[in-house]
C-alpha cells in the first residue's frame, strides 16, 4: 500500500514536472515561430515587390510599403541605397514589425554590398539567406529578426 | 500475502499505464515540435535561384559544367542540390533537343525543398529553345 501510494506520488510529481517544462519550451517555440514567419514574410516584401508607391525611392517619406526590386529577385541599387539610408525607426515602423532586424546585401565572396538594421543581435535570432541579381550579378541577401 | 500480491500488482499496473500514457505524450510533443522552418527556407531558397539563373542568363547558356560553378558558387555548403534540364525547339510541335541532370542524387532523402520554373532561349531576338529546369534542395 505504501509502495503504491509512494510510486504514484514520485509519477504525479515527475508528470508535474514534465508538463512545467513542456510549457516552457513551448513559448519559446511561439516566439521563435513569429520571428520565422516575420522573416519569411519580410523577405518576400523586400525581394518581390517594388513597394508602395512603385517609385518610393523618389520621394522616401512617402513610402508606404518598402519593396527592393524593380522585378522579382532583381534588386534596384536606388531603391537600396534610400533604404540604408533610412533611419531604424522610421523602417521598423513602415515594415510594421515588432522585433529587430539586420539586413545585408553581400557579393558570392562576401563583400558586403549594402547593410542596415542593427548588428547588437540577441540569442534568439531567426536569420534567412535569400537569392538575387543586382547589376546583372548574383548576390545574397541576408536577413536577421530578433527580439 | 495475497493482499501484498494485489497492492504490488496494482502499482506495477499503473507504472505500466503511465509509462505508456508519458511515451505517447512525448512522441506527439515530438511531432508537434519539428519545425518546418528549414523546409520553407529551402523552398524560398530553390524558387529565387531558378529566377536569378534565368535573370542573370545562366540557364540560357545550357552549359551544365557553367551551371554546376554557377550553383555552387551560390548556395551555402551546407545545401545540397540537383537540377534537371531539358529543352526543345517548335516547328509543328514541340521536340526534345536536349537534356541533362547535376549535382547530387537525391533518392534517398526524405526532405526535399522543390521548385520549377520554364525559360526562354534567344538566338538573334527569336526563340531558340523552350526550356523547362527542376531544381531540388536538401539539408546536407
Amino acid at each position: 500500500m505504501v509502495l503504491a501510494v509512494l510510486i504514484f506520488v514520485l509519477l504525479l510529481s515527475f508528470l508535474t514536472l514534465f508538463r512545467f517544462v513542456d510549457i516552457l519550451d513551448l513559448n519559446k517555440s511561439i516566439e521563435k515561430n513569429k520571428l520565422e514567419s516575420s522573416a519569411i514574410s519580410l523577405s518576400d516584401i523586400l525581394l518581390k515587390s517594388q513597394g508602395i508607391p512603385y517609385n518610393w525611392e523618389k520621394n522616401p517619406s512617402s513610402v508606404q510599403m518598402i519593396g527592393l526590386v524593380s522585378s522579382p529577385n532583381v534588386l534596384s541599387e536606388s531603391k537600396l541605397e534610400k533604404f540604408i539610408n533610412m533611419s531604424y525607426t522610421n523602417v521598423i515602423q513602415v515594415l510594421g514589425i515588432h522585433s529587430q532586424f539586420y539586413f545585408y546585401v553581400e557579393d558570392l565572396t562576401g563583400n558586403r554590398l549594402y547593410q542596415t538594421g542593427n548588428s547588437t543581435l540577441s540569442e534568439q535570432i531567426v536569420s534567412l539567406t535569400r537569392f538575387a541579381v543586382l547589376n546583372g550579378e548574383k548576390v545574397r541577401v541576408r536577413l536577421m529578426i530578433y527580439e | 500475502m495475497s493482499k501484498g500480491f494485489i497492492f504490488s500488482l496494482d502499482s506495477v499496473l499503473s507504472v505500466a499505464v503511465i509509462s505508456i500514457f508519458l511515451a505517447t505524450f512525448s512522441f506527439l510533443s515530438a511531432q508537434a515540435q519539428s519545425d518546418p522552418y528549414p523546409l520553407i527556407t529551402l523552398e524560398k531558397q530553390a524558387n529565387d535561384l531558378l529566377i536569378v539563373l534565368d535573370k542573370s542568363g545562366d540557364l540560357s547558356t545550357l552549359n551544365s559544367s557553367y551551371l554546376n560553378i554557377s550553383i555552387n558558387s551560390t548556395l551555402p555548403s551546407s545545401v545540397l542540390w540537383n537540377l534537371e534540364l531539358e529543352y526543345y525547339t517548335y516547328s509543328e510541335g514541340f521536340e526534345k533537343s536536349g537534356n541533362f541532370s547535376i549535382g547530387y542524387t537525391y533518392s534517398t532523402v526524405t526532405k526535399l525543398a522543390h521548385a520549377q520554373r520554364e525559360f526562354l532561349v534567344f538566338e538573334n531576338s527569336s526563340v531558340k529553345y523552350y526550356g523547362f529546369v527542376r531544381l531540388n534542395l536538401w539539408n546536407d
